[in-house]
């Protein structure tokens, strides 16, 4: 888990996620991946297997939610937009780093004395404060358009969690590395994409460049993390249920084929599965499914407490269960397509 | 030539939502394996049949799936929630029937019903007859999806109400197009395909567009007949014949398609209306953008009650229909551009 906490460190939002790319790019190469980029930055790494065909595509996004720095105000604070979904009830008083120089921030928080009537704040009303008193020493440490990402140090707890910031998707990228590390029959294409999170953009100009006859996107995914179970709504996911597989989201339909040979892998090995419980948001799983002439493609998500927030926790046991899960998926699929690619 | 309402049937009551198209796709096959063509089918399930092998390239569309619901969480007591797959009137919900596809049947109901039930899609759930979370789990996993269930019946008029007839009725009409044109000596190659998805993403038209890469595009699917009003909003009508789509929320036909259209059904005497389409879309949005963009139409069966478990047609105008679509491809549709 060391390198998934490595990855949950690294500054990435959308838009500037090279610090993500060149540590996939530094911890793969020494495993025999092959190398490719596309211009808007995502990167491919393709393990290549002994038997020649199209094999499988595997996409996880470096990207983060993040900011991005609007103005330099005369008080040497600095006003900024979001990147991606944040919900602005959680950002007052959060540390965040900014810029080339990752320099330090914490959102203001007004004092509790001033707080009567405005339970929360706009993100337009929110400042970041940076020990600077005026526009002047401010600028010299900052430009309009920097871009920031909350700071958090990941840590593993005694119980089995680690804490860290962007878990989605960095973890979508842990699970990818570790399949390519392992040697495989067929070819096994790594697709870690950019700005997933203002559009689903990276996977869009990056299919173009990679072939595949089945695709996994791999996902980090809301889930339960509210102590009243008396309201009876739905949790998406619980965290310690092992990966969950999604059979419908407000975009795609995740392949009946594939959702049927996932849940077959898991029960022929005892892994533990549930499937996502809200049928909302979108994947990169849109544009594998509809690339070219159709590639068969689902989801699968590690449950994130806490998504899209300063810190997001995840259980060990989630990650070990989901990347066991795509390993016995792909050996079953490996099987087939070696038939089909008329290797022995 | 009256309407197989046999066949019509069974089209309608296959079980297909959108991404679980299989028992409609089968049913194609084999109406068209006893005409001996030979059909294929791609990754994502959509179900193709080709005539004719010269000339330009033709893609004829209908869609084999409808709208459904899709299971996304169990309460404590076994009361499903559900999410919609497609679009679907929340308002008539109450009171329906749905079919899953692993067989459990349930009945859907608000958590408040008096003085009228509350129409918001959270409040709805689904009644399977499971006492607890625990035996619901077992009848219905989280994912499953399902239909909203309802028979097909004959109306006055050689009107037909059906569930689903939104977009059976094209794919009833394709069958019927091909039936006639099977041994006729075409100018262009037909490709007739059976998408998958319309109603959710539009991904059978895209995929299939892509792969056969035609020169004209034709999506065969429902619009909204507005003539229940008393002022209509809308041009189209039932009984009027095939409506020739000029424009929706997804496409503007190909301006010489639409001539071309218009001219053949007024050569042939065909009774036809013009189609504009404030909102929504088709196949033949889709395919209109695929790869360099294809010059794309849409022929449309007008029907009352889109999206309701009870969609009304008239029997005239699906037999106008398979006799515009039959006259436009024998009379060299490739060379309407």
């Amino acid at each position: 888990m060391k390198f998934a906490m490595e990855l949950s460190a690294t500054f990435g939002p959308s838009g500037n996620e090279e610090s993500v790319s060149d540590l996939l790019r530094d911890e793969l190469e020494p495993h025999g991946v092959e190398f490719k980029q596309s211009s808007l930055g995502s990167l491919i790494g393709i393990k290549r297997g002994k038997i020649k065909g199209s094999g499988i595509i595997l996409s996880a996004h470096m990207d983060e939610v993040g900011f991005l720095i609007s103005k330099i105000n005369k008080d040497g604070t600095l006003s900024f937009r979001t990147v991606g979904g944040i919900d602005s009830r959680l950002l007052p008083s959060k540390a965040v780093q900014i810029g080339e120089n990752r320099l330090r921030g914490v959102i203001m928080s007004p004092p509790v004395h001033l707080k009567r009537g405005k339970d929360v704040l706009k993100v337009k009303d929110l400042r970041i404060f940076i020990g600077c008193e005026d526009k002047q020493s401010a600028a010299k440490l900052v430009s309009l358009g920097d871009y920031a990402t909350f700071y958090t140090v990941p840590e593993k707890t005694d119980n089995g969690w680690i804490r860290g910031k962007a878990w989605d998707d960095r973890i979508g990228c842990f699970i990818i590395s570790e399949i390519l590390k392992k040697d495989w029959d067929i070819d096994i294409t790594g697709v870690f994409t950019v700005q997933e999170e203002v559009g689903l953009r990276g996977i869009q100009s990056a299919l173009h460049m990679i072939k595949g006859d089945f695709a996994f996107a791999v996902e980090g995914t809301t889930s339960h993390s509210s102590p009243d179970e008396g309201l009876d709504n739905s949790p998406s996911t619980i965290c310690g249920n092992g990966p969950a597989i999604t059979a419908m989201d407000r975009m795609s339909i995740g392949n009946a084929g594939l959702k049927k040979l996932l849940e077959e892998v898991a029960r022929m090995n005892s892994i533990p599965f549930q499937y996502k419980m809200t049928a909302t948001g979108g994947t990169e799983t849109f544009y594998l499914l509809r690339h070219r002439t159709g590639i068969p493609s689902i989801c699968v998500s590690v449950p994130v407490r806490y998504i899209h927030a300063p810190v997001g926790m995840i259980l060990i046991k989630d990650v070990e269960n989901t990347l066991k899960l795509l390993e016995e998926g792909i050996s079953l699929l490996q099987l087939k397509l070696k038939k089909l690619y008329g290797g022995k | 030539m009256a309407l197989d309402i046999k066949l019509l049937e069974k089209l309608t009551s296959a079980f297909g939502p959108s991404g679980r198209e299989f028992a409609v796709a089968d049913l194609v096959s084999e109406e068209l394996k006893k005409m001996k063509l030979k059909t294929k089918r791609d990754v994502h399930g959509s179900t193709r049949v080709t005539l004719g092998n010269s000339g330009k390239k033709i893609l004829l569309a209908a869609h084999l799936d409808e709208i459904g619901l899709i299971s996304t969480y169990i309460d404590k007591d076994g009361f499903i929630k559900a999410s919609p797959v497609g679009f679907v009137y929340k308002e008539g919900l109450f009171g329906n029937r749905v079919q899953f596809e692993n067989g459990t049947w349930g009945v859907i109901s608000s958590e408040k019903t008096y003085p009228k039930p509350e129409i918001e899609m959270h409040k709805f759930f689904i009644d399977i007859g499971a006492k607890n979370r625990k035996e619901a789990e077992k009848l219905l996993p989280i994912g499953t999806f399902g239909v909203f269930a309802r028979d097909l019946v004959k109306a006055a008029n050689g009107r037909i109400i059906s569930k689903a007839l939104d977009d059976r009725i094209g794919v009833y009409v394709l069958l019927k197009v091909i039936k006639e044109l099977a041994s006729a000596d075409l100018k262009d190659t037909v490709n007739f395909v059976f998408t998958v998805q319309e109603e959710f993403s539009g991904l059978g038209a895209a995929t299939s567009a892509f792969g056969i890469a035609p020169h004209i595009a034709i999506a065969v699917d429902v619009t909204d007949s507005d003539d229940t009003r008393e002022n209509m909003y809308l041009n189209m009508r039932l009984d009027s014949g095939p409506a020739i789509k000029i424009m929706d929320a997804s496409l503007i036909s190909h301006p010489k398609l639409k001539e071309h259209f218009i001219s053949i059904a007024k050569k042939n005497k065909i009774p036809h209306q013009l189609e504009v389409l404030p909102c929504g879309g088709t196949d033949a949005g889709t395919m209109s953008l695929v790869k360099k963009g294809i010059p794309s139409i849409g022929i449309s069966i007008p029907t009352r009650y889109i999206h309701t478990p009870s969609e009304m047609i008239s029997s005239t105008d699906v037999e106008n229909t398979i006799k515009l679509l039959v006259a436009a491809v024998k009379g060299k549709i490739g060379g309407a551009l």
